[in-house]
């Protein structure tokens, strides 16, 4: 029942073309993003993001920073998936500077990121919910968001930007209540996962505004560079984790979420499964998780980055995020390359919206699951 | 016409199920989150590890600051928010604090000063209310006696995270030494 | 008009309305000299009296609105003006006033500022029909259900105006979807009332909450009344532009829709207009299914049925009104909303054909009288007995 207007029809025809602006202040482009919208009446024509209101030049901050300073500003990336791009620079760090990593130290990075995988997904289901119209979800995924924030706070000392995993390791020894808390979150959040799905997915008016809405082909997501699980929405098996697997993951056991149709309906299916598969993969880190040791190597003062390319890549809650490090000896950087993962996604985004509607625009965004800051860096 | 039929009931089933859902948040009360700030200032306390503005420690015995000037948080912190001004000692050569000036309104808070300091001097507060209408009081002296310049007294200030509280039970240091311990066998510290 | 109806029961007397209004007839004759004037006096009255009755619903409705709204969200809700927030609604009127009036530079004038006083007065003038009590009715009217459907299309009218004129794409977006959307759900709304007019032999609101005497509509008519009762309230939260059908507003999408270029008082018309509108369709509703101001009656349990008479009429009459509006509001703290196109298409090919599917049944029903509950109308009154001739003597 859900398709698109063919843009060349004669009903397309028949209206003037006009330009919209949903311009870099708006309810729902999720950050400062301006995308210049043609619209023929309510359909939709083109698409032309224009980016770079967040550009803070945070590659240009490398070349200034030094190792450690540097893992500050990789948290203001992808904000929502802070862990993972603090993991991805002390991974490329340490593969500039052959350090190996104490296991519980491997551990306690696996656990933290898997709970901001958890984090971000919870805020992009409240963020769902209000796009599309209902603003009740919004509460309910920020009162279990606190849950982890707690955590979080308790270990790490900040809720948003945690600057926790560094090169070497953690920064610290997990909070003595930390098990003990995230054990009872995942009690408490499993059931409350088909209470999402009660509210939104069995909701016939959401089925009815993602079911078949805005498609992106496999071959049309892979000759972008999208990944993540916008990627894995429209049936390819990639994944970092498992695909060029990092830290304790070939240890731990779970499923990659996939589905095959490659509309909204079918990335929001698969962002539900990645958070129970996530679930998973916290309580086998937590029984796996060596009880006591160091969680820091030592390094020196000073960290001099050998002459060499490094490249690391994890996966974040939205897609695979590559961090790429040329040194040449010196205590700063010649280089840092990062490759966003939202960027990519974004750019695949106008070529799956023609012949929808304007609300399509904001749903199917919606589903892609942007932040712009990690576009823009 | 029986899928037109059998599509609203289960159509009207999702919608009253999810209305079913919020009706049970409304008629318990008792699940209501919010929080009533400021009131709950008693009530509200913040994690020992939660971070915020620096501050810098007192040594218990002789009540003088520990630190010794010796510029590590200064190279440690990402973009130049403390300032070490130190005097030297004319007889012992020895450098001594003058001013921590701390420019709050760089600071992100990262906690890289405090893990890189060696003589334990630095901690985290856990002052959230920071808040001011002057910038120029977001340039805070550290080593003042009491509260940074143009900040009302603590006496005055019932809240959970007053200076007097937090050095009253002093933090320690986020580096432990056990946490760089070298590991037996497998960490390699790089050349 | 001779109403030819069964009077009413003694106990709907208990709190007659008709002792003030004559009261003051005679007071405002004593002292008019002409009878134009007083029945002048009597609307202009009127029209004082409901005005304030409906800046107080509104800021009433707009707390509990919040209210409501928190409590599903498992929060609190407006809690600091006054305890428990009460004050609130006084907090915003007075930040609505003081608010500056932004006109766009190429605001189409006129228009602009003609647009919210439409939408308002159209609302406004539906709110003299409501049957709040046996006697308590503003207008009166033999066709007060057809006038009321008529006067509350107006309506649109003034949210193409606004769309128009704000001079901004987005508003006429708005603009545009909303006068799709409300002349089409008007047709199943319309559709639906005339149901409870077959049922109630009657276009007077008047009559068709007594037709009600034996038991409401919605559970009179077998299947057919809450059929109706459905479709009539999915049509109305759509007249009134409410989640789940607000892509008029769309605050995801569009903002404000129509009205983001309104500040002040034009918007304070418009937002008083909107919750004017969700206590008038509700009120429509509460008449045409659940018995206006009648009285729960439970068969032949005369005991409970006392205690019932005895709540005044004017109490059961907003306490249906409240249930339906806080349905309404319901609606919209859970549900996401529908797109144009699904929601035209939801009207056009199953909500309408619902609607006429019902009237049919409807027709069948009232032709053959096949209700639940029999009418207790007196019995008719006895036919003159034949005049009896003498018995014939058998030896006459």
């Amino acid at each position: 029942m859900n398709a698109p207007v063919p843009v060349e029809s004669p009903v397309a025809d028949t209206y003037q073309d006009y330009f919209i602006n949903m311009g870099p202040q708006h309810p729902s482009t999720h950050g400062v993003l301006r995308l210049v919208v043609k619209l023929a009446g309510e359909t939709v024509l083109g698409v032309s993001p224009h980016m770079g209101y967040v550009h803070r030049g945070i590659e240009k901050m490398g070349e200034a920073q030094t190792a450690m300073q540097f893992t500050h500003l990789t948290s203001r990336l992808d904000y929502l998936s802070a862990h993972m791009n603090n993991w991805a620079w002390a991974m490329v760090v340490e593969q500039a500077l052959g350090v190996q990593v104490p296991e519980r130290a491997e551990y306690l990075r696996v656990i933290m990121s898997e709970l901001t995988r958890i984090s971000s997904h919870q805020l992009w289901w409240g963020v769902f919910g209000m796009d599309l119209g209902a603003f009740t979800p919004f509460l309910y995924a920020f009162r279990d968001r606190e849950k982890v924030n707690d955590i979080f706070e308790k270990t790490c000392g900040t809720r948003l930007t945690m600057n926790y995993i560094v090169p070497g390791g953690v920064m610290e020894d997990a909070d003595a209540d930390f098990e003990k808390d995230t054990r009872a979150f995942l009690e408490y959040f499993k059931p409350l996962i088909e209470e999402y799905e009660q509210l939104l997915s069995g909701n016939i008016i959401v089925q009815e505004r993602t079911k078949g809405v805005a498609v992106l082909p496999p071959e049309l997501a892979k000759s972008y560079g999208v990944t993540g699980p916008t990627l894995r929405a429209s049936g390819v098996d990639y994944d970092v984790r498992k695909n060029h697997p990092y830290g304790v993951y070939p240890r731990l056991s779970f499923q990659t979420a996939l589905a095959t149709e490659g509309d909204s309906w079918a990335r929001y299916k698969v962002r539900l499964e990645e958070m129970r598969q996530s679930i998973k993969i916290i309580s086998q880190a937590l029984d796996q998780m060596p009880k006591s040791g160091p969680v820091r190597a030592k390094l020196p003062a000073v960290l001099r980055i050998p002459p060499g390319r490094y490249l690391s890549r994890v996966e974040t809650a939205r897609g695979e995020l590559a961090i790429f490090l040329v040194g040449d000896g010196k205590p700063l950087p010649y280089r840092v390359k990062i490759r966003s993962p939202n960027f990519s996604n974004l750019s695949a985004f106008p070529a799956i919206i023609k012949g929808w509607r304007v609300a399509d625009i904001v749903t199917a965004m919606s589903t892609f699951d942007l932040v712009i800051p990690d576009i823009d860096r | 016409m029986k899928e037109i039929l059998k599509k609203t009931f289960e159509g009207l089933r999702g919608l009253l199920s999810g209305m079913a859902l919020t009706f049970r948040y409304l008629v318990h009360p008792d699940k209501v989150i919010t929080q009533q700030y400021p009131e709950n200032r008693a009530q509200l306390k913040l994690p020992p590890r939660a971070r915020s503005r620096i501050e810098l420690i007192k040594d218990e015995q002789n009540g003088v600051y520990r630190c010794t000037a010796c510029g590590l948080c200064v190279r440690a912190c990402p973009n130049n928010s403390i300032e070490v001004i130190r005097d030297r000692d004319p007889v012992t050569q020895k450098a001594k604090l003058n001013k921590f000036i701390y420019h709050f309104e760089r600071c992100t808070i990262c906690g890289l000063c405090v893990d890189a300091c060696r003589s334990e001097a630095l901690r985290m507060g856990q002052q959230f209310e920071t808040a001011v209408y002057d910038s120029a009081q977001l340039t805070i002296i550290l080593n003042k006696d009491s509260k940074p310049a143009g900040e009302e007294p603590a006496s005055e200030r019932k809240t959970a995270s007053t200076p007097s509280e937090t050095e009253a039970a002093p933090r320690p240091p986020s580096v432990s030494a056990a946490a760089i311990q070298p590991t037996p066998a497998p960490s390699s510290p790089a050349a | 008009m001779a109403v030819e109806a069964a009077p009413l029961k003694q106990s709907m007397n208990n709190y007659d309305t008709n002792e003030l209004v004559s009261v003051l007839t005679a007071k405002l004759q004593a002292s008019l000299p002409e009878p134009w004037l007083v029945d002048a006096a009597k609307i202009v009255l009127a029209a004082i009296a409901l005005a304030g009755f409906a800046s107080v619903l509104a800021m009433i409705l707009v707390y509990v609105e919040r209210k409501v709204a928190g409590h599903f969200q498992q929060r609190l809700g407006p809690m600091r003006v006054g305890p428990h927030g009460i004050f609130q609604p006084i907090a915003d009127s007075l930040k609505l006033l003081a608010k500056e009036e932004i006109t766009p530079r190429d605001a189409d004038r006129l228009i602009y500022n003609l647009a919210p006083l439409l939408t308002f007065v159209a609302s406004f003038v539906c709110m003299g029909f409501i049957p709040f009590a046996p006697n308590l009715q503003a207008v009166r009217f033999n066709v007060g259900l057809l006038f009321v459907l008529g006067i509350s299309s107006m309506g649109v009218l003034g949210i193409l105006a606004a769309g128009w004129s704000s001079n901004n794409k987005w508003s006429l977006l708005g603009a545009m979807r909303a006068g799709a959307q409300i002349i089409s759900y008007e047709l199943s709304a319309a559709l639906a009332l005339l149901v409870g007019v077959i049922f109630a032999g009657s276009l007077d609101f008047h009559e068709i909450v007594k037709s009600q005497e034996a038991g409401w509509w919605i559970w009179r008519a077998p299947v057919v009344g809450l059929v109706t009762f459905i479709i009539y309230t999915i049509a109305s939260t759509a007249e009134c532009n409410r989640t789940p059908f607000d892509i008029v507003e769309g605050e995801s999408e569009l903002t404000a829709g129509f009205h983001t270029e309104y500040s002040s008082m034009k918007f304070a018309m418009f937002f008083l207009a909107e919750f004017l509108n969700v206590f008038i369709v509700s009120a429509i509703s509460a008449t045409v299914f659940l018995g206006g101001w009648m009285p729960l009656h439970i068969g032949n349990w005369e005991a409970a049925n006392r205690i019932f008479d005895m709540i005044p009429a004017w109490i059961w009459f907003f306490g249906k009104v409240s249930a339906l509006v806080f349905v309404v509001m319901w609606f919209r703290w859970t549900f996401p909303r529908l797109r144009v196109d699904q929601l035209m298409r939801f009207e056009w090919k199953f909500l309408m054909p619902a609607s006429f599917a019902t009237l049919a049944v409807a027709a069948i029903l009232a032709a053959s009288q096949t209700y639940f509950f029999a009418p207790e109308r007196p019995a008719a009154p006895p036919v003159a007995p034949a005049p009896t001739k003498p018995p014939i003597l058998a030896n006459k």
